[in-house]
């Protein structure tokens, strides 16, 4: 079984290592952006399996990209989290594809579960 | 656009960043907290506690500039003027700097030869400092100096901090001292921080009977200047 590629998307680096440290090396290789037009670049370059997106991040919005996400990569899961607490923030990602939208803080074990859910293969993800 | 659709956009703002600064770091206290419950890692249990203890320090410096700017807003920060050795105060901020900042050398230096005594409160002159500092280490790479200058101009001191940063353009410049307003460079480079400091220093100047303005261009680095009253002899 190949090993799933999660592409990290988030200005906070302390944000992006607790998502590194709660996905198991052994089955996830992850790639990290720290702004929009980078996670845009990486999704090109290395064509995740799924996609964990922050909304507020610098260059391009997190809106932005998954609108950019979904139109490129439709089939390619991403994950919304968020520290926005206002409900229109869930309803535009909703609307514009996103499959699960999280707020911060989270459970990182409960959002493991939620990514192996969302990948091919479901709880024991076969990813390409 | 309108008053109050400015209002709005003000408001939203606000909340949109006390938010993002309280909610941040609570998810890094609280997901680590679950790994190391439920997870047996010997790399977490090293990694871990220094992930929690940085995200509790952001957590209370967020919460401080929350505070400070209610308290500014509301009328409740009276000041409490003394004179104020100026020499002791910057070599005070600048050694705590570099003991948590060690990327960044910072010179000290001074314009005359004796260093400004101002008439003002000593904590809200620290404060402003440690404010001041923060935004030239975290808008410049590791390594790159920060220079602090104290002079007198008429009946002011003037102190200047400057960074050798990305520095701003004239309309990241004008927005700034707003609420909840980063330089770009800083939010892609991953800069933790409310976006609130330079907002509380202007107040905190200002409320002295003091200035506070800037300096700067996009490559050029930045330099932040603030004035206050000089201690009668």
């Amino acid at each position: 079984m190949s090993a799933c590629r999660v592409l990290i998307v988030d200005d906070d680096p302390a944000v992006r290592a607790l998502l590194a440290t709660t996905l198991p090396p052994e089955r996830y290789e992850i790639a990290q952006a720290a702004d929009g037009r980078e996670a845009l670049e990486l999704a090109r370059k290395r064509a995740p399996s799924l996609v964990l997106l922050d909304w507020r991040i610098p260059r391009l919005s997190g809106a932005e990209v998954l609108a950019e996400l979904k139109r490129t990569l439709p089939a390619v899961p991403v994950i919304v989290l968020t520290a926005e607490i206002q409900s229109r923030h869930r309803h535009e990602a909703r609307r514009l594809g996103a499959d699960l939208f999280l707020t911060k803080p989270f459970s990182p074990l409960e959002l493991l579960e939620a990514i192996e859910r969302l990948l091919p293969g479901g709880e024991a993800p076969a990813c390409e | 656009v309108s008053e109050s659709q400015e209002f709005r956009r003000l408001v939203d703002r606000f909340l949109s960043g006390v938010s993002h600064d309280l909610r941040t770091p609570l998810a890094v206290i609280s997901g680590y907290a679950e790994l190391l419950e439920r997870r047996d890692d010997e790399r977490l249990r090293r990694e871990a506690p220094r992930r929690i203890r940085e995200a509790v320090d952001r957590l209370a410096s967020a919460l401080d500039a929350i505070l400070m700017a209610s308290a500014l807003d509301s009328g409740s920060v009276v000041p409490d003027p003394v004179p104020v050795d100026l020499g002791t105060a910057i070599a005070a901020v600048a050694r705590d700097a570099e003991e948590g900042e060690a990327a960044h050398p910072i010179l000290c230096e001074r314009a005359g030869e004796e260093w400004p005594v101002v008439c003002a409160d000593p904590d809200l002159v620290a404060q402003v400092l440690r404010s001041l500092i923060a935004n030239a280490c975290a808008y410049s790479p590791p390594g790159r100096r920060v220079t602090i200058r104290a002079g007198v101009e008429g009946d002011r001191a003037v102190v200047s901090i400057s960074d050798e940063g990305a520095g701003m353009s004239g309309e990241e410049l004008e927005r700034a001292f707003e609420r909840f307003t980063r330089g770009e460079e800083a939010a892609a480079g991953g800069v933790p921080g409310s976006g609130l400091g330079l907002y509380v220093a202007r107040r905190l100047v200002e409320l002295q009977g003091g200035a506070l303005w800037a300096q700067s261009e996009p490559g050029a680095g930045s330099t932040f200047r603030f004035s206050l009253p000089l201690s009668a002899p």
